[in-house]
């Protein structure tokens, strides 16, 4: 059974309403009916609820996080080796920390399928499976 | 017609075949509405709902994701 890794980026853009949201919520609905599983990594869960509670406030980030928990979404803890291995991913690929966090949780098996909109992943491309959510079309200068 | 929400303490509290509970979406925790009318019971798992609800809830300028990213790529080490 195919693994989707959330990163920060796709979940926050599934909030948003922005490119990629009918992708993310696919995939929220195939693992509703165990067709897949969707799991984030605590230091992306970490973004997400903060950037939530810096934009919209603690009430509406409590409320959005214990739903999307809901959408049978796992929460993967960085232990102190992952930490360890996304750190060595941060130096050697010049990919930003948390960013890597997400890369090193979808090395864990063939199965595991990175689901963001974050380019900044791109030198783990060999490495691991990556699916790019679409690039938003460019915004018109007021 | 009553209505009234259940919440699915385990798999085996719903009389449905492990198949059926799958094509439903329901799992240990799931919310189920469900209704009574002319003798007849409907079970509606609220998961899917919500997710329709949940998916672009809280559009923002600037995008939380593109915000995300900058704030990403500032960090110096």
């Amino acid at each position: 059974m195919v693994t989707f890794v959330l990163d920060a980026s796709a979940i926050l853009r599934f909030l948003d309403g922005e490119a990629g949201v009918v992708r993310v919520k696919d995939i929220f609905r195939s693992a509703l009916r165990d067709e897949c599983k969707v799991v984030v990594s605590a230091v992306n869960w970490g973004e997400v609820v903060g950037k939530l509670h810096k934009r919209h406030g603690p009430e509406i980030a409590t409320n959005r996080a214990d739903r999307l928990l809901r959408m049978k979404l796992e929460v993967v803890s960085a232990t102190a080796e992952r930490a360890a291995r996304s750190g060595i991913l941060k130096v050697m690929q010049k990919i930003p920390y948390a960013d890597a966090f997400g890369v090193e949780l979808a090395g864990d098996s063939a199965d595991h399928v990175l689901i963001t909109a974050d380019f900044d992943v791109l030198p783990a491309a060999n490495d691991i499976s990556i699916e790019f959510l679409p690039i938003k079309p460019p915004t018109t200068a007021t | 017609m009553s209505a009234h929400i259940a919440i699915l303490a385990t798999p085996e509290t719903l009389p449905l075949s492990a198949e059926a509970q799958s094509a439903l979406g329901v799992h240990a925790g799931s919310r189920i509405a469900v209704t009574i009318e002319q003798g007849r019971v409907t079970l509606q798992p609220l998961e899917e709902d919500d997710l329709e609800q949940l998916a672009g809830s809280l559009p923002s300028s600037p995008s939380m994701a593109d915000e995300l990213q900058q704030e990403r790529r500032q960090e110096k080490w």
